[in-house]
């Protein structure tokens, strides 16, 4: 139980201070690091209570419940306005041609991305100096990652065709690495 | 941190688009998820009748299982007898197709009525699509999430100075501030989703371009360097002893949660047996101990202790489910799964409350938001009530909900008559469950869900009753 206090109790406090950092912004750039130390050493006391590995989690985890809490807390009472009613339009009939082909053109670039990623990953985590498997592990990391950084880049760009030259030029580079 | 703003418009865009497209999928993986986090519990209630302990008669149990294993229908290669845990205090003895029940003494108790269970698991692990593709394409969904993660931090520059507003004003407003609230402060829960859920499907990609790239082809080769390989034994009998290894693991692994015993090749004379012990403290889904069938021990698989890429991979599943730490755990996941369900209907309410009028996509998200948990409780109606679990229902539920939609009226009555729908199945639901198993629907195995869907029933009573105004929320 003891511990139990030790570790919620900066968490808590952690969230008090980034809090009142927030309620209170000119005064606040102390406080923002009192609060992130103080999540810090809740990460401590949450390794000592429930082992490192259940400890990182619940430390991750935790704040988020306290700062909840406080959001709700703190929310002003006035009543949600709320929308006046809408006269409720028919819909326009869709370009059923349309939506195909942006889901197909979605579908593909989607998968085209992801394959393209998958080889770029193999043959980086490759490169890594760990052992073998450990490398291979790294990928089950990386290659998520790059894959949703590559479509979020895709649909950003204002010139998305660069992004798919440099995706299909990285495949072919990490395939040919790879498999021949 | 200084965006400029044109990152910060394409990155909206990105996250807008991503969000509009997947949103439904999304929504039905990650409700299904946060319900799965009490997959045991969701089996003991289906099948309430059966004894629970903890302390059973081990002699008893081993003559029971080997009557059961000699059976020649029972037979197939994979033979498994749960023993009793914190999550699961029974006993079931199963084959590949089905499972029983015992009792503490080894005698038959009820049959193992787990199908709705898995139907609703199979929902969040393949979206009842065939495995192989289902699994790929829910892992790919964990790329969607950890990509609407990383344009919705780049969209939002001021997601650290807001970090704790939460505005009364109009409707978009509030789902705002619902939406980045929640996003910001479950960001580390999302991440682990994200990046643990890819793993399930994505990883047999990984390994297909490793085993072509070093291995000639050979998968296998490259999945020995992450899972143990079998023992080699040979002429084994069929009969098994289970109390050998049962007093091994007593005396090595003390501390260890005995989970389950697979009999592997059990169909042949390599047959051999591997315990299934979880480790206080570890994240690693168990540690799996060896034996022959003569219950002489051969060796353990290494997860605790062997390569760190090893112990990695193999503390995913529980990493993923929180199954890790008890009841505790469970709830906490249960909790920030609602919470990232709660982000995903509140990303497209923006959407839709940005729109200036109001249209059939609105009730269609209506439908899938307040139709999804309609259909789960149909299909428990069919599946634990009838024992008639049926993938075909669940879908037939939700496109009928889809179909209601296209009936013009506004989006906020529809969802009312959604939501009453739903508060009248619980209650058939409760009802029929109380009178299949009387007493067990309150107490014992029984209870926790029982209480669960009755809270169910009194959050959609609450929405009723708040909606109740005219014209109140146009969104799902």
């Amino acid at each position: 139980m003891m511990l139990f206090v030790m570790a919620t109790a900066p968490a808590l406090c952690g969230v008090g201070c980034l809090y009142h950092s927030w309620k209170t912004a000119a005064k606040g750039r102390a406080l923002v690091l009192y609060g992130w130390l103080l999540l810090a050493l809740s990460l401590l006391s949450w390794i000592q209570l429930a082992g490192a590995e259940y400890g990182v989690v619940f430390a991750l985890v935790f704040p988020a419940f306290v700062a909840w809490l406080m959001i709700v807390v703190q929310r002003r009472k006035g009543r949600r306005k709320t929308s006046a009613p809408q006269t409720v339009q028919p819909m326009r009939a869709p370009s059923w041609r349309g939506i195909g082909r942006n889901i197909a053109r979605f579908i593909g670039l989607f998968v085209g991305l992801g394959v393209a990623m998958l080889l770029v990953s193999v043959a980086l985590v490759m490169q890594f100096p760990f052992a073998a498997n450990l490398n291979l592990a790294s990928a089950l990391l990386l290659f998520p990652l790059l894959w949703a950084a590559s479509v979020c880049w895709f649909l950003s760009s204002r010139k998305p065709w660069k992004v798919l030259l440099l995706s299909t030029v990285a495949a072919l580079v990490s395939s040919l690495w790879l498999l021949v | 941190m200084k965006y400029s703003r044109q990152l910060v418009k394409s990155s909206l865009s990105a996250h807008s688009w991503l969000g509009i497209g997947m949103a439904a999928v999304l929504y039905l993986i990650i409700l299904s998820g946060t319900l799965v986090v009490f997959h045991t519990h969701i089996e003991r209630w289906e099948q309430p009748l059966a004894a629970e302990f903890h302390e059973f008669d081990a002699a008893a149990v081993e003559s029971a299982f080997n009557d059961y294993l000699t059976t020649p229908d029972n037979l197939t290669p994979h033979m498994y007898l749960v023993f009793p845990s914190d999550a699961m205090p029974r006993i079931k003895f199963a084959n590949e197709q089905q499972g029983e029940y015992r009792n503490a003494d080894g005698s038959a108790g009820v049959p193992a009525y787990d199908d709705w269970a898995h139907q609703l698991s199979d929902l969040h692990y393949y979206l009842h699509l065939p495995k192989n593709i289902g699994m790929i394409l829910v892992s790919a969904m964990g790329v969607i999430l950890l990509a609407l993660i990383i344009s919705g931090l780049l969209a939002h520059p001021s997601i650290i100075k807001d970090a704790f507003a939460w505005r009364s004003g109009s409707e978009r407003i509030y789902f705002t501030d619902l939406h980045n609230r929640l996003s910001v402060w479950g960001l580390p829960f999302h991440l682990m989703m994200a990046f643990t859920g890819a793993y399930f499907g994505l990883a047999g990609l990984i390994i297909l371009i490793a085993a072509e790239a070093f291995h000639d082809g050979d998968r296998e080769a490259v999945t020995r360097q992450f899972f143990s390989g079998d023992p080699v034994v040979e002429a084994q009998p069929l009969q098994v002893n289970i109390q050998q290894p049962l007093q091994y693991l007593n005396a090595n692994v003390p501390d260890g949660q005995l989970l389950f015993m697979t009999i592997h090749e059990a169909d042949s004379e390599q047959r051999f047996q591997e315990y299934y012990v979880q480790q206080p403290g570890r994240l690693i889904y168990s540690e799996n101990y060896r034996f022959d069938m003569q219950g002489n021990f051969l060796n353990h698989a290494g997860y605790s202790d062997g390569d760190l890429a090893k112990q990695i991979v193999y503390s995913i599943y529980r990493l993923h489910f929180g199954n890790f730490a008890g009841m505790g755990s469970k709830i906490v996941y249960f909790l920030m799964g609602l919470a990232l369900t709660v982000v995903c209907v509140s990303g497209i309410n923006i959407w839709l409350n940005r729109r200036k009028h109001e249209d059939l996509l609105n009730r269609l998200w209506v439908a899938v938001v307040w139709g999804a948990p309609l259909a789960i409780t149909v299909s428990a109606i069919s599946g634990v009530l009838a024992r008639w679990p049926s993938v075909t229902l669940f879908w037939s539920v939700l496109l009928a909900a889809l179909v209601l939609a296209i009936i013009a009226q506004p989006a906020a009555r529809f969802r009312r008559q959604m939501q009453l729908a739903g508060i009248l199945t619980v209650f058939v639901l409760l009802a029929g469950y109380a009178i299949q198993f009387g007493l067990a629907a309150a107490f014992g195995a029984g209870l926790l869900l029982t209480c669960g869907l009755l809270l169910w029933a009194l959050v959609l009573a609450v929405f009723v009753i708040r909606s109740s105004g005219a014209g109140v929320g146009k969104t799902g």
